[in-house]
């Protein structure tokens, strides 16, 4: 996994080597894993695998384990590092508690609400109900509106207050402890949200004003058919709710204004598009190109780019995450290639197999063949872009090492000089951290083709151009920035 | 036509596919023919019996029983003309009305179902090449001598029993099969369980390949591979190297690639040499227009380290294109027993005149024997 270390290394040097994998390892998996099963892994495999690496980076660094929260990793990384500081109990000084206390909140605020609660019945079911748990716990709890989130998150907001003992204020404590029928029953409540709770279980039409996951079960208790319930409360869809009923909406004729393609983010729309029909394909080559704008709005300018595209069967990913590594393989390709568009700069894309024709990319492209990366790699260093970028699981097939092998003999004997680098989606629970390609190849881990700025800033670091200290003080910059946000919006309440 | 040695004429060897300790090296059929198409036939539980119909030499009617999980159904053309209906040799077995018992009854190794034009069989992989290995010298000595037991003079060799490992005992080897995607024209596999050699499957046509690609993991293996699959050192591929030296512009890159991987794939394939280009000795077992059923082994002689031995079935052409062919590794338990018993037959079972030939005494051989297994053939006094 690692380069071999000079012989004249010292002791010191050498401690920072370390250090500095450690860390480089830690928050690439920290990108691309999901603890969901991969191509080449099963769920099990992976949470024993994170387990231990979250385990050992939190032994031995513990600040830099908590800064990782302001990183930018994925809500499932977060979500662990969260549970692992507090299963850890506080540090014994008081500054550096304080810090991290203000790093778990702000993490916390900034995590979508189902991923908190389940982190908090995750605390329930490894039996952590230490101080900082609780008021953890507690300070979240505040920045939320409790009447809803006893409706939309009842198991979930009951499950965390009764784990630490928080007595939910008057009429929550109805919707979370009291029986079905009386929970619903005649009294009426105060709280405005909750009272057309209690009256849509007799009357349809209130069903229409409650949020959607809500209103779906009461829909359901009035035997309304699926058509009519989604007409009436697409209001009160949010957008996500909304992306994720399109297909059902179709199936049962519903009549929804036309989805907002043009917000959906670049990795979303290509899964998406995958699951649709090719005759629909047109309608998304607008919203993905803008897409694709937006995320090289936030890139820098990387000068002439070639792509090396994984479309290897392999990318067709679990069933849990059906194509989703093909999907951001043509999400980065496309985020690239607007890249280069705006500076005006070089493109082109190479994939291991060619895909039948230009007007098949990106939609058309199906995962198959073999996870040949090195003869493509050839063609895209031979046109000497100033960056090259592989997307590919990692799992070259035809002959290990060869991609690896190609570079470095492209640098030793033919003057290449493009940095390469591997966008890795997939994380190998083998080798604790998304599968690398060689020493002559920076790998990087990523979920979504909205994290490429990231992981360009991150490639610097992990390929040795940063140290420790630049990366920490880069992490630290974050974290204060993201404590500030929360901070403002405590004040705002 | 018997067949002296196995080429694998035809087929192209592709860069393996490696998967924790297996290896898998594609074969690929350029320009497959339709005369002779296979198919895959679930029976209805893994173990079963055989009636072969007893052999020559043999005093009774032989049983086989074993590890069964599938058989083959072959079909052909006299004339070379396409197999119709190749889909349908798939399934088609005869339910029987009975609930599925512990063991299922065939009758023959090898089964005619079909004649005319459009002729089929059916016949159980790899147990064509065992039952010739089980049933090697079945009936035993053909002279009363003295050195035997009563039990061999009155019965011959049964029962012979060998085990055997199935496919999914091999760690690795579902995985390999599963996640690695068959390639265009893929007709055949090499594989290798911790970097040895375990078997070669090849058959005709690559549709057929498609459909038997899954059952790889459910047929037979040599129960030493069991052992290398866990902890086999070194099982895993040396990273491909390129020559720098040789690299002056992107096109000798792209060749010195293909050079690299070229010779990675020799190395591969080179592994199965112990099985490729070697003499054979070989048995036909049935005559199918152009085509031999033919059932092979690797003689069994020498005995050095490294020393594989395969048996195996095969159906070859004429020209001598090879279009099925299934291989089992015998260990070297099972390597000593056949040759043995192969060396004794030779010389009329006379023991002094076979431990003459090996340079050995009578003593030296019957402790052989004993070793390997087959001292319950002697007489208590040879036995000691």
């Amino acid at each position: 996994m690692t380069p071999q270390p000079a012989p004249a290394e010292d002791a010191a040097a050498r401690r920072a080597r370390v250090d500095r994998e450690d860390i480089a390892a830690f928050v690439t998996s920290g990108f691309a894993c999901t603890g969901q099963a991969e191509y080449y892994a099963e769920r099990g495999e992976q949470a024993v695998s994170i387990a231990f690496l979250h385990d050992y980076v939190r032994g031995n660094h513990r600040r830099l384990y908590a800064l990782c929260l302001a990183a930018g990793l994925n809500d499932f990384s977060r979500a662990m590092i969260v549970h692992g500081l507090l299963a850890a109990g506080s540090p014994d000084d008081a500054a550096a508690r304080a810090a991290e206390g203000e790093l778990i909140a702000a993490a916390l605020a900034e995590l979508p609400p189902p991923r908190v609660y389940k982190l908090f019945r995750r605390l329930r079911a490894s039996r952590i109900n230490n101080r900082r748990a609780r008021a953890t716990v507690r300070t979240w709890l505040a920045g939320r509106d409790l009447a809803f989130d006893a409706l939309k998150y009842r198991s979930g907001l009951k499950a965390a207050t009764r784990h630490t003992h928080l007595a939910p204020p008057g009429e929550i404590g109805r919707i979370l402890y009291r029986a079905a029928a009386d929970r619903r029953g005649e009294a009426p409540f105060d709280n405005p949200l909750l009272e057309t709770w209690r009256q849509a279980h007799y009357d349809k039409r209130k069903i229409f004003d409650l949020p959607m996951t809500v209103a779906e079960g009461l829909a359901a208790h009035h035997g309304m058919k699926r058509k009519q319930f989604l007409e009436g409360i697409e209001q009160r869809m949010t957008r996500r709710e909304r992306e994720r009923i399109e297909a059902s909406a179709r199936a049962a004729g519903a009549e929804l204004e036309r989805l907002d393609l043009a917000r959906m983010d670049l990795t979303r729309l290509v899964l998406f598009g995958l699951s649709r029909p090719p005759e629909e394909r047109p309608d998304f080559a607008a919203p993905m190109a803008a897409a694709a704008a937006r995320i090289a709005a936030r890139l820098p300018r990387l000068g002439s780019i070639a792509a090396v595209v994984d479309r290897s069967r392999s990318t067709r990913g679990s069933r849990e995450k059906r194509d989703r590594p093909l999907a951001v393989g043509l999400a980065v390709e496309q985020a690239l290639r607007a890249a280069a568009a705006r500076h005006g700069d070089r493109y082109s894309a190479h994939w291991t197999t060619p895909p039948l024709s230009e007007d098949h990319v990106p939609l058309g492209v199906a995962p198959f063949g073999q996870t040949d990366l090195a003869r493509p790699l050839i063609v895209a260093l031979a046109g000497r872009p100033d960056a090259v970028f592989i997307i590919s699981d990692g799992y070259e097939n035809v002959g290990p090492g060869s991609a690896d092998e190609v570079v470095r003999v492209a640098r030793s004997r033919l003057g290449a000089t493009a940095p390469v680098i591997h966008l890795n989606p997939v994380f190998d629970p083998e080798t604790y951290s998304p599968r690398a390609l060689g020493p002559h190849i920076t790998t990087v881990g990523v979920r979504t083709a909205d994290d490429l700025p990231l992981a360009l800033r991150l490639a610097r670091f992990v390929d040795g151009a940063d140290d420790l200290a630049a990366f920490t003080a880069w992490l630290d910059a974050r974290a204060r920035r993201m404590i500030d946000r929360w901070r403002e919006k405590r004040a705002d309440r | 036509m018997s067949l002296d040695a196995l080429s694998l004429k035809g087929l192209e060897p592709q860069v393996a596919q490696v998967w924790g300790r297996v290896r898998l090296v594609p074969l690929i059929r350029r320009a497959p023919r339709g005369d002779l198409r296979l198919g895959l036939r679930r029976t209805d539980g893994p173990l079963a019996l055989v009636d072969t119909g007893g052999r020559p030499g043999a005093p009774n009617k032989a049983i086989y029983g074993g590890y069964v999980p599938h058989g083959l159904v072959v079909g052909w053309t006299k004339d070379g003309a396409d197999v119709l209906g190749e889909t349908m040799l798939d399934g088609g077995a005869r339910r029987s009305k009975h609930p599925p018992r512990l063991f299922q009854v065939h009758h023959r190794m090898i089964k005619r179902e079909q004649r005319g034009p459009q002729s089929r069989l059916r016949l159980l992989p790899l147990h064509v090449a065992m039952e010739g290995f089980l049933s090697l010298y079945f009936g035993g000595p053909d002279i009363a001598w003295e050195h035997y037991s009563q039990r061999v003079l009155r019965r011959g060799l049964t029962p012979r029993a060998e085990w055997v490992t199935p496919g999914y005992a091999l760690p690795d080897l579902d995985g390999a099969l599963r996640l690695f995607e068959i390639h265009e024209g893929q007709c055949g596999v090499l594989i290798f369980v911790g970097g040895q050699f375990a078997s070669a499957t090849v058959v005709s046509h690559p549709d057929d390949y498609r459909r038997l690609h899954r059952a790889l993991v459910d047929d037979f293996y040599g129960p030493m591979l069991a052992w290398s699959a866990r902890y086999a050192p070194g099982a895993s591929p040396a990273p491909v190297t390129l020559d720098a030296a040789a690299v002056t512009d992107w096109n000798t890159l792209g060749v010195a690639l293909a050079d690299a991987r070229a010779a990675w794939a020799r190395v591969e394939a080179g592994l199965a040499a112990g099985l490729l280009g070697r003499p054979l000795v070989s048995e036909r077992a049935y005559r199918m227009g152009p085509l031999d059923l033919v059932r092979f082994d690797t003689g069994f002689r020498s005995d050095g380290p490294g020393d594989a031995h395969h048996i195996g079935e095969a159906i070859v052409r004429d020209d001598g294109t090879v279009e099925y062919l299934k291989t089992y590794r015998v260990t070297r338990g099972q390597r000593r027993r056949g040759f043995l018993l192969r060396h004794l037959a030779r010389h009329q079972w006379h023991l002094p005149a076979a431990a003459a030939a090996r340079g050995q005494t009578l003593e030296q051989l019957c402790r052989a024997l004993k070793h390997a297994e087959l001292g319950w053939m002697l007489a208590p006094e040879f036995r000691r």
